[in-house]
């Protein structure tokens, strides 16, 4: 057992809502709802993850150790041959794999940072960026959640610290907040192995917080999974990410889990701190539809919202129509900033969400909620 | 013995105002409250509960059921419903969350209950030295009574972070 906290939100109607749930509290789901299932739909037997590949794709005639005196310049392009399989699938000891060249990569991009939308452009060798992270990543204690979507679920989760926005409904300010956790690293493999509950995981989600600022780690870790590891990678972040993490992860991640918060700026920048939230997101979306791995955009119905912001996101998201999978989450619980705001100080109501629902229909946006086997077909 | 706690009390909110009532029912019961650490900061108003004189094993469900009278009846029910199964399955309602609870929402945090009693200042064995609640005096048999167990079984569990 991993000896978590676990949270728990009772409203005022009497609903109980515990949040992140997990294989280690099963027992007391099933107490408090004993017709409750775990809904799954696994990846078919023999899937084989992204990274897996990846870290099987070689550079030829460039040693892993020469990485570092190469340009910038030259890395990426040498990255994008190597996206496209370029390369003969021949190799000599000692030939950087494509994964080795993404850490390498993504270590000169924490000299200058631009991972997500703030392009702060900090040096997080020597100071934090407004993710308020270094060049080190750090993640609560992992479990094994029960309720992601059903084609993730269940998924061992490892939350990151930090994130570069300031949701005032954040659920997670205890995980976001930078502080000595555990760091990131081969390590997370042990964590895992130690775990009793990881063996029945039929996903690998980083989450946080959010993922995005900690990318150099997580390829780093990945460099170091084991080679039998045969899980999806799911990438569940805050749709506020740079196009360059996008390329740094393609080829890497299998599920893109990204938020759409905002249809509007000015929201987005009273409720996250940031003014560009919708440019950036839409942006985003495009760089993960133009990869292999699976695109699900997560809407959480905010109150009062409706119409300033999740009608004009269907909106935007219909132009991906068929390419993304849509994820309406309508339980939100007031928390952390949130009774400030008179708006977003009440729960949900009905009304509300039969509206965004009866809205991504008209638009023929496909619920992932819905999806079966065909979720982890081929394109 | 001379115990005390810290109740901190958010003076702009509505729904912690709403824990006045746990500080109302210690002084009827006669237990000494005294407000005290202005230096903690303006936005919360501390208070100290000394609970010299009592029983040890009556402080934590004097607690619990003054916090209950504060709750709605539906939360009441769900609290206790969500009490039982977790000191079942190994958990402990460790905190009440009060930084994060708001108008619309009681905020708990489940612990292994091997730190259950910790922030009410119990030890583990004393709390498990604790007696069952009279029936008389107990929220969870009123709302079982009132018919109330369906409303709250309603309920569905919640898995993604917002």
């Amino acid at each position: 057992m991993s000896g978590r906290s676990i949270k728990c939100n009772i409203t005022e109607d009497g609903r109980l809502f515990i949040v992140d749930p997990g294989l280690d509290c099963l027992g007391l789901i099933k107490k408090l709802w004993p017709d409750f299932r775990l809904q799954a739909v696994p990846p078919p037997p023999g899937f084989m993850p992204s990274f897996q590949r990846t870290r099987r794709i070689f550079i030829p005639e460039i040693a892993s150790d020469k990485l570092p005196i190469l340009d910038t310049a030259r890395l990426w392009k040498l990255h994008e041959r190597a996206l496209k399989e370029d390369f003969e699938n021949l190799f000599f000891n000692n030939d950087a794999s494509l994964l080795d060249l993404k850490i390498e990569l993504a270590r000169r991009e924490l000299q200058r940072c631009g991972l997500c939308g703030w392009q702060c452009g900090v040096n997080r060798f020597k100071e934090k960026g407004r993710c308020g992270l270094g060049p080190d990543a750090y993640y609560d204690e992992p479990f094994v959640h029960v309720a992601e979507e059903a084609v993730i679920t269940p998924c061992a989760m490892i939350r990151l610290a930090g994130c570069a926005l300031t949701c005032v409904f954040c659920q997670a300010r205890e995980s976001s907040a930078p502080r000595p956790l555990k760091q990131l690293g081969s390590g997370l493999w042990d964590a895992l192995a130690s775990d009793e509950y990881f063996p029945r995981a039929a996903a690998l989600e980083f989450g946080g917080g959010n993922p995005d600022e900690s990318a150099c780690a997580i390829l780093e870790a990945l460099a170091a999974a084991p080679g039998s590891l045969r899980l999806p990678v799911v990438m569940n972040d805050n749709g506020y990410a740079s196009p360059v993490l996008y390329r740094l992860l393609d080829g890497v991640v299998d599920v893109w889990l990204a938020d759409f918060k905002y249809g509007n700026d000015a929201c987005g920048r009273k409720l996250s701190g940031v003014g560009n939230y919708v440019e950036v997101a839409e942006e985003g979306l495009r760089q993960t539809c133009g990869q292999k791995a699976k695109t699900i955009v997560r809407m959480l119905v905010l109150p009062g919202h409706v119409e300033c912001c999740h009608e004009k996101t269907l909106e935007k998201l219909a132009v991906f129509r068929g390419k993304i999978w849509l994820s309406i989450i309508d339980s939100y619980v007031p928390d952390w900033k949130a009774r400030n705001h008179p708006d977003l100080n009440r729960l949900v109501s009905e009304g509300e969400i039969v509206r965004v629902r009866e809205s991504a229909r008209s638009y023929g946006l496909k619920d992932v909620a819905e999806a079966g086997e065909e979720f982890w077909k081929e394109e | 013995m001379s115990r005390s706690i810290f109740i901190p009390l958010r003076r702009t909110d509505p729904f912690l105002r709403r824990f006045g009532a746990v500080i109302r029912r210690l002084e009827l019961e006669g237990i000494g409250v005294k407000h005290a650490a202005p230096e903690m900061g303006i936005a919360f108003e501390p208070v100290s509960v000394d609970f010299s004189g009592l029983p040890d094993n009556m402080f934590q469900g004097e607690i619990l059921y003054a916090l209950k009278q504060s709750l709605s009846p539906e939360q009441t029910a769900s609290l206790c419903l969500l009490e039982g199964a977790a000191a079942k399955s190994g958990f402990a309602i460790e905190q009440k969350d009060q930084d994060h609870s708001c108008e619309t929402a009681l905020s708990l945090v489940l612990k292994p209950s091997e730190s259950f009693g910790e922030l009410l200042g119990t030890s583990f064995e004393e709390t498990k030295a604790l007696p069952p609640a009279s029936e008389d005096l107990d929220p969870i048999s009123q709302m079982l009574r009132a018919g109330r167990k369906e409303r709250a079984l309603e309920a569905v569990p919640h898995g993604k972070a917002q």
